[in-house]
């Protein structure tokens, strides 16, 4: 049964299952305000958070490289950082309402991930073997996280305006505008480091810092998009249900930058498709 | 009120006061410019094909555009500056640019050559007319940036950037310009070409390959560059055991084993099968399944389509061999003046080797010419000036969310 479901990736299922327990006892803590099951929500959270870094280090060790090189890894290691974002958050401004959209998009990242699993691993090309690696893909998967609950916070934000929301203290529309915007920010400043971090490799392996590449230009679109969002919130009449909106289409692009290069015409000389 | 205060009020009170139509007004204004550009080159490109003996009439013609633009620029002088240093303005310059970067990556840019196969004829010709084949290449994408920049700089002005609480804004919106500086100084200024040499080989001059130069022309690089030694470090090959899984018309891997290291059993049916390796040598391996109390040995043979069922019909296993994929390559350069080695590096990707400004990137082998290496040469003067536009955005972001809170809320409180 075990391996009908979790084939190859036993200690993959279980990282899914905790997240499924978080996202089962979160979700109805937060509409029913539960704070109990809320609290078991964010511990198995928690739970799945540990058992992944687990994994994701097995892995490393195994592979013998970081593993982020394939979409299957990079769908392992982005409910991580989902889950260490949405921790933080929880830690600092107990939101947690953050903890059901986390433990969600993690069930469907890693099921996917089991789905369509790697079976065995791939090699690392020597363009990928450099130091500037790690970083490049950690500061993209934090900011990509980030950007995520900024998203959700924004979606929430128009659409529970004046309401109460779990366990967390929100009673105006302004409280999750605001954590929508601090959460972007944080994004936004991962990102930034993120797409320097890109830059500065690729001139030290290609001798470019810049090729025009799908990817790199979605990249900067995300970018554009999240820099649209911090100056129409300065305009006049955009700074409340306007600027949640753009938050919510910003991270759309970052969902076709992660995802969607496959779909391009212009992917096929890209050197970041995931293959 | 301290005067943190009263800049802080003055960048997003002076934001906020803007009325609300500007936003649609800024960006109809930037689509018409850039309608206005492309036409510009577009009509251009084609008087340069059509009046190749009366190019004062092109000029004429084409002159009208900058001609009319200066014109009008000249009118509206007075409305001009509010308007470029508005913030309604900036953010539709950021959607236009961010729709031109989307549009850059939905039509192909190829050589106009493959163009036929990839759109149907009456487009291709409108694609290519437009630039869109090149279009982070063209001169209206260029003058978008270039407008960037202007607007940027305006910006900082305008709110009086340079006081400290502005600093963060400053670093980030200078920043900008700096990068977009370094990248044209580099395209200007900057050179590309490519090296091509067989172990043994030197060359004092490589093959340009940057836009704008002539085909084939080559660049002198004022010393010389030798192949002292070039080697491709492998992967080891590997056999491996792949167990396909069959829904229907769908077939994919759901297990793989390393036929020389896997010990042990390994369900690979839905029905309970197993299977394990009793051994394997080069491209043939023997395997055993077992299911219940049955026990069955069969070989196989890599790349000959033989592959086992097994259980039920939904499994398959195959013997594949992977070819050793290149782990590294690396040249042994060495650069001689006057005849004299002055310099020794083993470059590999990631690692160049520099020297008096030219950067030399380990680019390409070839499998089947083991003494052949490709090496990409580049001058780019411009990096310096980009890497501290990134430092100064980086700080900047830092300084505006992090520091500037911190420093107007002390203020506050004394």
């Amino acid at each position: 049964m075990i391996e009908e479901l979790f084939g190859a990736h036993p200690d993959v299922g279980a990282v899914a299952v905790l997240h499924g327990g978080a996202l089962l006892a979160s979700a109805p803590g937060a509409v029913l305000r539960k704070r109990t099951l809320a609290r078991a929500g964010m511990w198995l959270l928690a739970a799945a958070f540990l058992l992944n870094t687990w994994v994701i280090a097995a892995r490393w060790v195994d592979a013998g490289r970081p593993p982020f090189k394939t979409l299957f890894e990079t769908l392992l290691f982005y409910p991580w950082c989902v889950a260490a974002v949405t921790l933080a958050f929880v830690a600092l401004h107990r939101l947690q309402v953050l903890v059901p959209f986390a433990a969600g998009v993690s069930v469907i990242g890693l099921a996917y991930a089991l789905w369509r699993p790697d079976v065995e691993f791939v090699k690392l090309p020597p363009a990928l073997q450099s130091g500037w690696f790690v970083p490049h893909v950690v500061t993209y998967f934090v900011a990509y996280a980030a950007l995520f609950l900024s998203g959700v916070l924004a979606l929430l934000a128009l659409v529970l305006p004046r309401s109460r929301c779990g366990t967390a203290p929100l009673d105006r529309e302004s409280a999750l505008a605001t954590h929508a915007h601090h959460a972007a920010v944080f994004g936004l400043g991962a990102l930034t480091f993120g797409l320097f971090l890109g830059g500065v490799w690729a001139k030290y392996a290609w001798g470019d810092w810049w090729s025009w590449d799908p990817k790199e230009n979605w990249a900067l679109a995300t970018w554009l998009a999240y820099m649209i969002y911090l100056h129409v919130r300065l305009m006049d009449g955009w700074s409340g249900r306007r600027a949640m909106w753009a938050l919510v289409v910003s991270f759309a692009a970052v969902v076709f930058t992660y995802l969607g290069m496959s779909l391009l015409p212009t992917a096929e000389g890209s050197l970041h498709v995931y293959r | 009120m301290d005067t943190a205060g009263a800049v802080d009020v003055r960048w997003t009170q002076a934001a906020r006061t803007e009325r609300r139509g500007r936003l649609t007004t800024s960006v109809g204004l930037l689509f018409a410019f850039w309608v206005f550009l492309v036409a510009w080159s577009a009509i251009d490109a084609e008087l340069s094909q059509t009046l190749v003996r009366t190019p004062w009439v092109r000029w004429g013609v084409t002159g009208l555009f900058p001609a009319g633009l200066a014109t009008w620029l000249w009118r509206v002088r007075r409305s001009a500056w509010p308007l470029v240093t508005s913030v309604p303005f900036g953010t539709a310059l950021l959607v236009l640019l961010l729709a031109m970067t989307v549009l850059g990556t939905v039509v192909l840019q190829a050589p106009a050559r493959d163009y036929a196969a990839h759109y149907p004829a009456w487009l291709a010709p409108v694609l290519l007319r437009l630039g869109l084949n090149d279009l982070f290449h063209t001169a209206w994408f260029a003058a978008f940036l270039a407008l960037l920049a202007v607007s940027l700089v305006c910006v900082a002005v305008k709110r009086q950037a340079w006081k400290v609480p502005m600093w963060g804004h400053l670093c980030c919106h200078i920043g900008v310009v700096i990068v977009l500086l370094g990248g044209t100084v580099g395209r200007l200024l900057g050179q590309k070409a490519f090296l091509e040499l067989r172990e043994g080989q030197s060359a004092s001059e490589a093959l340009a390959t940057g836009g704008g130069t002539a085909a084939q022309a080559t660049i002198p690089l004022g010393f010389s560059v030798r192949l002292e030694d070039f080697a491709v470090d492998r992967y080891q090959e590997e056999s491996r055991l792949v167990v396909y899984r069959i829904d229907g018309s769908s077939v994919r891997p759901v297990r793989s084993l390393d036929a020389e290291r896997a010990s042990g059993w390994c369900a690979v049916g839905t029905d309970g099968t197993e299977l394990r390796v009793i051994g394997s040598k080069g491209p043939a391996a023997e395997i055993e399944l077992r299911n219940g109390g049955q026990v069955s040995r069969r070989t196989l043979m890599a790349g000959s389509h033989d592959a086992v069922w097994v259980g039920d019909g939904k499994a398959l296993v195959a013997l594949e061999r992977r070819p050793p994929e290149a782990r590294a390559y690396r040249s042994r350069l060495a650069i001689l003046e006057n005849g004299r080695k002055v310099r020794e590096k083993t470059i590999e990707v990631n690692d160049p080797l520099s020297w008096r400004g030219w950067h030399f990137y380990q680019s390409s082998y070839r499998d089947r010419d083991p003494t052949w290496s490709g090496i990409q040469v580049v001058r780019d003067p411009g990096f310096g000036i980009v890497f501290a536009g990134f430092a100064m955005i980086g700080l900047g972001v830092i300084f505006v969310y992090y520091v500037r809170p911190f420093i107007l809320k002390r203020r506050a409180a004394a």
